[in-house]
C-alpha cells in the first residue's frame, strides 16, 4: 500500500505544476491568449476520428485477438514503440497524446486487458487527454507484476529498466541483474537481514510478508564500473505497529560499506495528530479512499491520545476522525458493494468513478460514506457537474441520507466522516470562506470604498500552505489588485491595495495585470489599449509614447504577424533566433511591425518590418531591464524625439555609449559614464562628451541630430595622467580588461588583477597555490572545505573568494558584479572581529524576545561583499559591506536556518541588524 | 590554465543542442530554487552564458555527464542569486500563482508536493531536484554538489521523510 516518492511521481508533480513555465515564448503566448479567452485548460481539439475511437474503447465490446498478448508483450510491442516514435527520446517529460493513448488502450482491450475505470489513465482518456508515458507503462506493469517497482523481482526490474533506457527516460542501464561475479540474490538478502537483526534485534520476523513488504534493488551507479554495483533492501511495514528498516551495501565490499537504518515509532510516548496521520499516510498511501476499514478504526483509536494543534492545517480533519468510529460491517449493515451501488445510482452520472467507501459510526448512527470523482468531459471548459462527491448511505436501510460536492471550504475529512461529525469538528476552526471574510473586513477597514466581494469586479483567490494568501484579482483595468496574508487563526497582515484611479500612466500596468506580459499580446489587445488611452493624459514618457502611437488592426495590412516574424528572424541571420513582442504601429509610408528578436547573444535586436512591403525599416538594440520597454511599442522617430525632449541629450548619449562599447552581458553595463567620480560631462548643444578623469580610462563623444538619432559615437583615450586613487570605496570601480591567457607560471589568467591588493594574492598563493597550480583542483578543495566548515557562508573569506573565482565567468572577472566577495582590508576589522561585533548587535535586539542562550546558539555566517543593497531603500551602499547571517540549527531539517542578519561596514559599524524568524532560509 | 580551443561551430552546435534538451528543466530547477520567475529566467540565461564560456573546460576535462555539469552550474548560479536581502521575502506559494497558466490539469496533490519541495532547506532541495526531478543518479548528484554519495543518500532519505511528513492528509487549502 505504500506509495513511494518515485522519480515518476516527483516528475509528474513538478512538471505539471510548472508546465506553464518554459523557454518557448510562443508557447507561452498561445497559452496566455487562450487563458484570456476564458478557457480553463488548454488542449488540442479532438478530431472526430479520435472521439469515435475513444467512444468505441469506452462503451463497445471489443473483439478479442486470436492470440492474446501479455502485459509485457503489449508494453514491448505497442507502448514502447509509440513512446520512441513520438519524441525520438527527447527526455523524461514526455506524454502520450490522446491519439496514442487511445491506441494503447485499444491494444490492451483487444488482448483482454482492462484498466480500472477510475484509473487516472482512463480518466485522461475519457476526457480526450493524453497522459505521461512513464506512468502509463508503469501502470500496465503494476497490473502484471503487482506491488511497486521495488517489490518486483530483479528480472522484472531489469526488463523495465532496459525499456526506460530504450525510450530515453533513463540514461544508462543501472538497475540490473547481478552477474556471475556478483553476490547471489539469496546471499545478499540474507546478509541484509542479518545486519538489520544485529542492529535492531535478533527476534525480528523479517521474513514474514504479512508484516513487511520487501523492496529490493541491485544497481550499478556506473554500469561500466563493477565496483559501483550495490544492493539495497527496504522492509516496508504493512501496519503502523512495525518499523521500517533499510540496508544498502556495495557488492564488492558488503561488510566495509554496509549502511543500516530504521524508522521506528514508539507510540507509547506522547505524539501529535500530525505525526500519526503522517505515519498512516506512509503505510496506507495518501489516497484515503484506498484505506482499509481497519486502518480507519485504528486511526480513530490512536487519535484519542494524540495532541491536536488547533492552528494546524489538519486540525478539523483530525478532530473529525477522532470523533468518528469505523466499525467492521455487521449482519444488520448492508454490504460495501450494495452501498457503493446505491450511492452511484443516486448520483445519476455515468462518469462517476469510485474513490472509496467506509463504514462510519457517530452518535449511534451507522453510515456508509461513499466517495466518487467526476472528471469534466468536453473541452476543458469549466463543468459544474464535475468534482469530488460524498454520498451518505444509511447502513441499515440503504437510504441515501445526503449527497454533497466538495467545495473549496471543505477539508480532507469531507468524504470519510458523517456530516454531523464533520460539521461538529469545524467548531473553533476557520474555514476558507471565513478567512476571506476576515481579509475583506481588515482591508475595508483601511480601504472602505473597495467592493471586494463583487464578483463582477474581483476574482478571489485564497491559497497557501502555512498561511492563507488572499488575492482579490481585479477583473477590470479601472481598479487594481488587492492582496493580503492571513494566519490560520485569522490574523490579517501585509495588506497591499492598488487603489489609484485609472490614468494615462498606470494604464500600461493595469493591462499587464489583466492580459499578462505584453510580449505575448495579440494585436487586438494593443488596439483596445489605444481606445482605453483616449481621454487619458499620461505624464511619464512610457504613457506619452503609448498615447502618441496609433495601433492599427492586423487585418488592415498585407503582411500578418507570422510572416513578419519570419522576416524579422531572417533579418538577424541568427539560427536560434526567436521572436518576442510583435506589435503593429502606424508609420509612414506604411504601418510597421515592431518585434524583439531573442537570440543567444546579449544584444537582442528590435526590428521594424514594413507591413506592406516586408522591408526591414530599422533595427535597434535591446537589453532586458536596461533598454526602456517603449522601444518595443513605438517607432524610433517617436521615442527618440520624446527622449530628447524629456530625458535630455546626456542620457541618450550614455545609452549610445553603453550600446556601442559596453558589455551587454552584464545586468548593469559597466560604462556608468554619468558617475561623476570617474567621468566629467561636457555638453555643447547636441554634442556630448564624457571625459575620463583618470589615467588609462576612456573618454567618449556622441553627436545627436535634432530628432535624437545618433550621428556619431566615438571612444578615445583619456588625456588625464592622474592615477585613480585606490580603495575609494566606490562600487563601480573601473577594472582594465585582462587577457584570458594563462600566466607564464601557469596560474589562472586573472591572478594578480588589481581589484585586489597584491598582498592578498600573495596570501592566497601561500594558502592554496604553492603546490596547486591551477584551478582544476578547486573541486577537491571545495569538498574539503565543505567538510571542514559546512556551507560556503561559514568559510573563511579567502576560501569564499576562491569559490567565486572558480565559478565566475570571464566577464564577471573583468567587471566583477555588485556582490562578489572581496579581500578584507588588513588595516580594518578582521572577519572574526566583525562576526563578534555583529553578534553583540544581534544580542541587543534579540535577547529580549528570544533569550541570550538562543542568540548564543546561533552560528554566524559571513561574507565581505564588494557592495550591497540596503534592504530598506533598495539602494547600493557604495562600499564594501560585511553580510552576516545568524543561523539556528533546526533539528527537523538537520540544517542551519537563518533567523536574522546584519550588514556592517569594514570598520565594524553596524548598518542594519535584524531578527527574521519568518525568513525562508 | 591551459585552454584547448573548441571550434566555434562545434560550440554553437553543442550549445544549441543543450538549450534544446535542457532549457525547460534548467529553468524549472532555477524556479524551484529561487521562487521567482524573472530571477529564474535570468539565472537560466546566466547558466547558458557560463556554460558557453566554460565549454573549453568541459572539453578539456572530458566531462562525461553534461546534464550534471550544467545543473551544477545552474545550482551554483542560483546560490549566488540568493545572497540578497530580497530573497528573504519571497513567498513561494505566490510565486506559483504568478506563473503562466499550466498547460495541463494539475492535481492538488502535485501542486502541494511542488510547494513542499520549494519550501525545503537548500541542502535537501538540491538532492531532490537533481535526483528525483532531473533524474541524476546518486553518484552524479554527489558529483554535481561536490559531496559524497553517502551524504547524498542520507539527504535523500531525510528529504523524503520531510516531504512525506508534510503531505499528511492531502490538500486542504487549495483555492
Amino acid at each position: 500500500m505504500r506509495e513511494d516518492l518515485s522519480r515518476a511521481k516527483m516528475h509528474k508533480a513538478i512538471d505539471s505544476t510548472l508546465s506553464g513555465l518554459n523557454g518557448d515564448p510562443w508557447l507561452f503566448q498561445r497559452v496566455s491568449a487562450r487563458a484570456a479567452e476564458g478557457e480553463t485548460k488548454v488542449k488540442k481539439k479532438l478530431s472526430a476520428g479520435l472521439v469515435l475511437a475513444i467512444i468505441m474503447i469506452l462503451i463497445a465490446a471489443v473483439a478479442l485477438a486470436v492470440t492474446l498478448l501479455t502485459h509485457q508483450e503489449i508494453v514491448e510491442q505497442v507502448a514502447v514503440p509509440l513512446a520512441v516514435d513520438n519524441d525520438a527520446g527527447v527526455g523524461v517529460n514526455n506524454t502520450y497524446n490522446a491519439e496514442e493513448l487511445a491506441e494503447l488502450v485499444r491494444s490492451l482491450n483487444e488482448n483482454g486487458i482492462t484498466l480500472e475505470e477510475n484509473n487516472r489513465i482512463m480518466q485522461a482518456l475519457q476526457n480526450g487527454q493524453g497522459y505521461y508515458e512513464e506512468e502509463t507503462i508503469m501502470e500496465i506493469c503494476r497490473q502484471a507484476f503487482g506491488g511497486n517497482y521495488y517489490t518486483w523481482t530483479l528480472e522484472q526490474q531489469d526488463w523495465y529498466e532496459k525499456l526506460m533506457v530504450q525510450i530515453g527516460f533513463h540514461e544508462s542501464h543501472q538497475t540490473r541483474m547481478p552477474g556471475e561475479d556478483n553476490m547471489k540474490y539469496e546471499d545478499a538478502e540474507a546478509f541484509a537481514f542479518r545486519k538489520i537483526r544485529e542492529a535492531y534485534g535478533q527476534d525480528l520476523p523479517l521474513e514474514d510478508r504479512s508484516v513487511w513488504q520487501l523492496s529490493r534493488q541491485f544497481y550499478a551507479e556506473n554500469p561500466d564500473d563493477p565496483a559501483s554495483a550495490g544492493w539495497s533492501f527496504t522492509l516496508e511495514p504493512k501496519d503502523i505497529d512495525h518499523g521500517q528498516y533499510y540496508v544498502s551495501f556495495y557488492d564488492k565490499d558488503p561488510e566495509g560499506s554496509v549502511s543500516v537504518g530504521a524508522n521506528i515509532h514508539d507510540w507509547s510516548q506522547p505524539y501529535t495528530g500530525e505525526e500519526l496521520m503522517s505515519h498512516f499516510n506512509t503505510v496506507y498511501s495518501w489516497s484515503h479512499g484506498q484505506w482499509p476499514q481497519e486502518a480507519w478504526q485504528r486511526l480513530h483509536e490512536m487519535l484519542q491520545s494524540a495532541e491536536i494543534d488547533p492552528t494546524s492545517r489538519d486540525a478539523q480533519a483530525l478532530k473529525a476522525f477522532r470523533m468518528t468510529e469505523y466499525p467492521a460491517p455487521g449482519e444488520k449493515d448492508i454490504s460495501r458493494e450494495t452501498a457503493i451501488q446505491k450511492a452511484k445510482e443516486s448520483l445519476q452520472d455515468s462518469r462517476a468513478a469510485l474513490d472509496g467507501a467506509v463504514l462510519t459510526e457517530y452518535e449511534g448512527k451507522r453510515i456508509w460514506m461513499v466517495s466518487f470523482v467526476i472528471n469534466p468531459s468536453g473541452e476543458g471548459i469549466a463543468d459544474d457537474t464535475a468534482g469530488f462527491f460524498a454520498v451518505s448511505v444509511d447502513s441499515e436501510t440503504g437510504t441515501i441520507l445526503d449527497s454533497r460536492k466538495q467545495s473549496l471550504d471543505d477539508s480532507t475529512a469531507f468524504a470519510y466522516v458523517p456530516v454531523d461529525a464533520y460539521e461538529k469538528a469545524w467548531e473553533g476552526i476557520l474555514r476558507r470562506s471565513e478567512i476571506i471574510q476576515l481579509a475583506v473586513v481588515a482591508i475595508q477597514n483601511e480601504y472602505p470604498d473597495l467592493d471586494l466581494m463583487n464578483e463582477e469586479k474581483y476574482e478571489v483567490r485564497a491559497d497557501g500552505y502555512k498561511r492563507w494568501n488572499v488575492t482579490f484579482k481585479a477583473k477590470d483595468i479601472r481598479w487594481g489588485n488587492v492582496t493580503t496574508s492571513v494566519s490560520m487563526d485569522g490574523i490579517v497582515s501585509d495588506i497591499s491595495a492598488d487603489i489609484e484611479p485609472l490614468n494615462g500612466d498606470n494604464l500600461w500596468k493595469r493591462y499587464g495585470q489583466a492580459q499578462g506580459y505584453f510580449g505575448q499580446w495579440e494585436q487586438s489587445v494593443w488596439v483596445r489599449l489605444e481606445k482605453d488611452m483616449s481621454g487619458l493624459e499620461p505624464v511619464q514618457i512610457g504613457g506619452r509614447l503609448l498615447k502618441a502611437t496609433h495601433y492599427p488592426e492586423e487585418s488592415s495590412v498585407k503582411i500578418r504577424h507570422e510572416q513578419a516574424q519570419e522576416l524579422g528572424m531572417q533579418a538577424t541571420g541568427k539560427r536560434t533566433a526567436k521572436v518576442n513582442t510583435c506589435v503593429l504601429v502606424d508609420a509612414k509610408p506604411h504601418p510597421v511591425w515592431i518585434m524583439r528578436i531573442l537570440t543567444d547573444e546579449a544584444d537582442e535586436p528590435v526590428v521594424g518590418i514594413d507591413a506592406e512591403t516586408g522591408d526591414v525599416v530599422f533595427t535597434e538594440q535591446f537589453k532586458t531591464d536596461y533598454t526602456p520597454q517603449y522601444v518595443l511599442y513605438s517607432m524610433p522617430e517617436t521615442w527618440r524625439k520624446m527622449e530628447l525632449e524629456m530625458l535630455g541629450a546626456p542620457y541618450m548619449a550614455k545609452v549610445a555609449i553603453t550600446h556601442k562599447f559596453g558589455d551587454m552581458w552584464l545586468d548593469e553595463p559597466e560604462l556608468d559614464v554619468d558617475n561623476t567620480d570617474n567621468w566629467k560631462l561636457q555638453q555643447d548643444g547636441l554634442v556630448i562628451r564624457y571625459i575620463g578623469r583618470w589615467k588609462g580610462m576612456k573618454s567618449y563623444e556622441v553627436e545627436l541630430d535634432q530628432n535624437g538619432f545618433v550621428l556619431r559615437c566615438e571612444e578615445m583615450d583619456s588625456v588625464s595622467t592622474e592615477e585613480k586613487p585606490k580603495n575609494t570605496g566606490e562600487s563601480n570601480e573601473f577594472v582594465p580588461a585582462p587577457t584570458p591567457t594563462p600566466l607564464p607560471d601557469g596560474k589562472p589568467w586573472f591572478w594578480g588583477m588589481d581589484f585586489a591588493p597584491q598582498e592578498f594574492w600573495d596570501q592566497l598563493d601561500k594558502l592554496f597555490f604553492t603546490h596547486v597550480m591551477t584551478m582544476d583542483d578547486y573541486p577537491a578543495m571545495e569538498k574539503d572545505w565543505l567538510e571542514a566548515f559546512g556551507e560556503s557562508e561559514f568559510w573563511p573569506q579567502e576560501y569564499q573568494i576562491v569559490r567565486y573565482l572558480y565559478y565566475a565567468t570571464e566577464e564577471q572577472l573583468k567587471q566583477p558584479d555588485l556582490q562578489y566577495p572581496v579581500f578584507p582590508d588588513r588595516d580594518r576589522k578582521s572577519q572574526k572581529e566583525i562576526c563578534e561585533i555583529a553578534l553583540n548587535a544581534f544580542h541587543e535586539i534579540a535577547d529580549v524576545g528570544m533569550g541570550k542562550e538562543w542568540v548564543d546558539s546561533t552560528k554566524v555566517g559571513s561574507a565581505l561583499l564588494n557592495d550591497g543593497i540596503n534592504p530598506d531603500t533598495g539602494k547600493k551602499y557604495g562600499k564594501h559591506v560585511w553580510w552576516i547571517n545568524f543561523n539556528v540549527w533546526e533539528e527537523e531539517f538537520s540544517s542551519w536556518i537563518p533567523k536574522g542578519y546584519a550588514i556592517l561596514d569594514e570598520d565594524g559599524n553596524v548598518l542594519i541588524v535584524r531578527l527574521e524568524l519568518s525568513g525562508n532560509g | 590554465m591551459e585552454r584547448a580551443a573548441v571550434p566555434s561551430m562545434i560550440r554553437e552546435q553543442r550549445l544549441n543542442q543543450w538549450i534544446e534538451d535542457y532549457s525547460d528543466s534548467i529553468l524549472r530547477t532555477c524556479f524551484l530554487y529561487l521562487s521567482d520567475q524573472t530571477q529564474a529566467e535570468d539565472a537560466t540565461q546566466d547558466t547558458w552564458i557560463k556554460a558557453w564560456k566554460h565549454m573549453n573546460d568541459f572539453e578539456r576535462k572530458g566531462i562525461a555527464n553534461e546534464k550534471a555539469w550544467l545543473l551544477r552550474i545552474a545550482i551554483n548560479t542560483c546560490k549566488d542569486y540568493r545572497r540578497t536581502a530580497w530573497f528573504r521575502h519571497v513567498d513561494r506559494s505566490k510565486a506559483l500563482d504568478e506563473l503562466p497558466p499550466q498547460l495541463i490539469a494539475v492535481e492538488p496533490e502535485d501542486r502541494t508536493l511542488t510547494l513542499m519541495v520549494m519550501d525545503l532547506p537548500d541542502r535537501y532541495k538540491q538532492v531532490i531536484l537533481l535526483h528525483f526531478f532531473q533524474g541524476l543518479t546518486t553518484q552524479e548528484t554527489a558529483d554535481a554538489l561536490n559531496t559524497s554519495q553517502s551524504t547524498v543518500q542520507r539527504r535523500l532519505k531525510k528529504a523524503e521523510e520531510l516531504l512525506k511528513g508534510s503531505l499528511t492528509g492531502g490538500v486542504t487549502y487549495e483555492g
